[in-house]
């Protein structure tokens, strides 16, 4: 237990649960800033400003509880999310660079995303976090 | 570095889980450091040689 009164696990888990809540409110906004010009408000440029700024605040907020939560992790958690930023920080510049001179050479024609690389930055997090927790891997209590 | 937390968790009767939570760490980080796959950093050494009265010295030894 530290000066909160939890204990490590209740901290996680209510650390955890908070980034759960600000990542859904990011993404609801994100959603209503995106569909909401067409479904919403008809393209009312005010409208689609606030949304806008809506989503960053939300944003902001997810940001600090992403922080909290990692700094509320022990050390060994700690260094493999370390790890797993420094993979995922890497893959996406060499990737995303040797992508970039692929397509300016023409030799694909692939109509990329801003979400590809969001989806390629989430998944190679998911992998390397895997792949260190295998590593490590909790066989359980001897 | 080895260590003698798995021998001295077993001495108090203590689960992994137990110990975890008196360390104010994972269970999967006292796994770790039973198995020799991490080094704890200082503080919870101290932390660790607190509970069970020893000397850091006592507990983890330089390979």
């Amino acid at each position: 237990m530290n000066q909160t009164g939890l204990t490590f696990k209740q901290r996680n888990k209510q650390n955890t649960l908070n980034l759960a809540k600000w990542t859904s409110a990011w993404v609801i906004t994100l959603a209503i800033a995106s569909f909401g010009p067409h479904f919403l408000w008809q393209e009312q440029a005010v409208f689609s400003v606030v949304a806008i700024l809506l989503n960053v605040v939300v944003g902001i907020m997810m940001i600090l509880s992403n922080k909290r939560q990692l700094q509320g992790m022990d050390e060994l958690q700690q260094r493999m999310h370390l790890n797993a930023m420094a993979i995922t920080l890497g893959a996406s510049l060499v990737f995303g660079l040797a992508y970039s001179v692929v397509q300016s050479s023409g030799l694909i024609s692939f109509k990329e995303d801003i979400s590809h690389l969001v989806l390629f930055m989430g998944l190679t997090y998911l992998v390397s976090l895997l792949m260190m927790n295998k590593q490590l891997n909790d066989e359980g209590e001897e | 570095m080895k260590n003698r937390l798995k021998v001295l968790r077993a001495e108090h009767n203590y689960t992994q889980a137990k110990l975890a939570e008196l360390l104010d760490v994972s269970r999967q980080t006292i796994n770790a450091i039973e198995k020799g796959k991490f080094d704890p950093s200082l503080p919870l050494a101290f932390k660790a040689a607190r509970l069970f009265n020893l000397s850091i010295e006592e507990i983890f030894q330089d390979e």
